[in-house]
């Protein structure tokens, strides 16, 4: 045997990519039945990797090598296990795939984790497992969630897509990719506001998000002006998480955070996005959130941020998908616009927004700057008992603290 | 310089490990049997597959290699050091010992 043909340690290939890689063409060649099999495939193939590589080092191609080493196994366990695949599929696992672009398989795959037949939750741990290559311990802590409780709901959501006879196709209808850009946006919404936790930002999850997505982009299905809106909005939203958090944890408020520690590269990729997405006359509510996050991120400092603006994004917003949180972010605007009074008026009383603690905080804040601070007082009390991690409840007694 | 075979056993744990955690175990093995093979100790390296046969006289043949996964040894280097102070000193930066792993180091007889 030959030593040291490669001693670099450093590993030209991206483990997490390439299992989701390997487990979407084994998807396609066992059928979506199969799951598990093509799941203990790749990882046969990468604990395969592991006891040979630190022995005679990483081979010349790595990528190839996984990819012979899986096919070779999965022909293995067609032959002992007499079922079908399709050759077709096993032999695309030896080729040589450009790096970068999402293949097919892998749109596929995205596509049948994202099916309407599973529950929501149940497509975001999917997505994760079968889409990023994270193991049900990472996605338990991504989504602040035991890895039991992980675990279980990965087994039922393989379970009901075999039952709802799920096709590993690309999709037919514009309502599907719809779907997934919905998880998409839930992932990294998850990731953005990680509840319950010690951090505020899981900026793994977003990453993970903005990463899927901006490859989904760049393919023939997922060319479409509201999937560029979306990752306008997640570049833009991600480019102040470094400013969100102070050096104590403490969360920050937009007018407060230092904006010379917003990342440049992702706000000019947003600005970028929007304005591929805005080639049309599609307005859709991620267009509407991206704009409003653009709106903030030129702005040079908080009081010259254009609230006119941002206040008609808003009601571009409310127009087309009318919510409560939507309101309350309306309502924001407004009084920026109009002062704490209109404000307060245009923040109403939603029965649905009930346990949300920025509500009462919002409220809290027009009443202080009205000059009524008992009731601000009760109102931020009121939030501290709803927030849900201690970045939020510090946070809210910093405020508590400025009232006196 | 004296001959060692370092044996390492105790990677039961490696099929819970994520494909980025594997890529970084692999990173650091590389990096650890790079050193080795850069100061020109290295002789041998082989991973071990976990098919086998362990025999006896007789007609008695065991499946083997191991039942216990604890006690099965997954690979093994055979490298130079001075003595067994210098070997162990090598042997200590193994990462099969950062990943709950274990391994027995051995020095190979030489009374010429």
């Amino acid at each position: 045997m030959q030593l040291g043909t490669s001693c670099a340690s450093d590993i030209d290939a991206n483990f997490r990519r390439e299992s989701a890689r390997l487990l979407a063409t084994l998807t396609r060649a066992f059928g979506p039945d199969k799951i598990d099999l093509a799941e203990d495939v790749v990882q046969e193939t990468f604990l395969r990797a592991m006891r040979q590589w630190p022995m005679r080092g990483v081979p010349p191609n790595p990528r190839a090598w996984l990819g012979r080493v899986a096919r070779n196994l999965a022909v293995d366990i067609l032959r002992r296990q007499r079922i079908y695949a399709s050759a077709e599929a096993l032999d695309s696992l030896v080729q040589d795939n450009p790096r970068d672009e999402l293949l097919d398989d892998e749109l596929r795959m995205l596509f049948l984790a994202a099916h309407s037949s599973l529950a929501e939750e149940s497509r975001i741990a999917l997505v994760l497992k079968t889409c990023c290559g994270l193991s049900t311990a990472e996605i338990a802590k991504g989504l602040l969630s035991s890895e039991a409780a992980v675990a279980q709901r990965l087994v039922r959501a393989k379970a009901s897509l075999r039952e709802s006879g799920a096709t590993f196709e690309l999709p037919a209808e514009p309502n599907q990719l719809r779907t997934v850009l919905r998880v998409l946006y839930l992932l990294f919404n998850e990731g953005y506001l990680a509840h319950a936790g010690t951090e505020l930002a899981n900026s793994d999850l977003c990453d993970e998000a903005i990463l899927t997505l901006s490859r989904l982009v760049r393919t023939k299905v997922g060319d479409v002006p509201e999937a560029h809106a979306l990752l306008a909005l997640m570049l833009l939203h991600s480019s102040r998480l470094p400013a969100r958090v102070d050096d104590r944890g403490t969360l920050r408020l937009l007018e407060d955070q230092d904006r010379a520690k917003w990342d440049r590269t992702r706000i000019c990729g947003g600005l970028n996005e929007l304005g591929i997405a805005t080639v049309g006359d599609e307005l859709t509510p991620y267009h509407c959130e991206a704009a409003i996050a653009a709106e903030h991120c030129i702005a040079p400092s908080f009081q010259e941020t254009n609230w006119q603006a941002i206040l008609q994004h808003y009601d571009d917003l409310q127009r087309i998908a009318p919510s409560p949180i939507g309101r309350l972010n309306r309502a924001i605007a407004v009084s920026m616009v109009s002062g704490a009074e209109a404000g307060l008026n245009a923040l109403g009383h939603d029965e649905k927004l009930k346990g949300y603690y920025l509500l009462p905080a919002t409220r809290a804040r027009f009443l202080q700057d009205l000059g009524r601070t008992e009731e601000a007082q009760k109102e931020y009390e009121a939030a501290l008992g709803l927030a849900t991690n201690e970045a939020e409840r510090r946070f809210l007694q910093q405020r508590i603290a400025t009232l006196n | 310089m004296k001959k060692f075979i370092l044996l390492i056993k105790g990677e039961d744990r490696w099929a819970q490990l994520s494909p980025a955690q594997m890529q970084e175990t692999i990173q650091r093995y590389s990096a650890w049997a790079g050193k080795l093979r850069a100061e020109n100790r290295l002789v041998d390296a082989e991973g071990l597959s976990s098919e086998g046969k362990v025999l006896v006289g007789g007609d008695v043949i065991t499946d083997g290699p191991f039942p216990e996964t604890k006690e099965m040894v997954g690979g093994y280097y055979i490298f130079t050091a001075a003595d067994l102070a210098e070997a162990e000193t090598l042997a200590r930066e193994c990462p099969a010992l950062a990943y709950g792993g274990r391994v027995e180091l051995r020095q190979a007889m030489d009374y010429s």
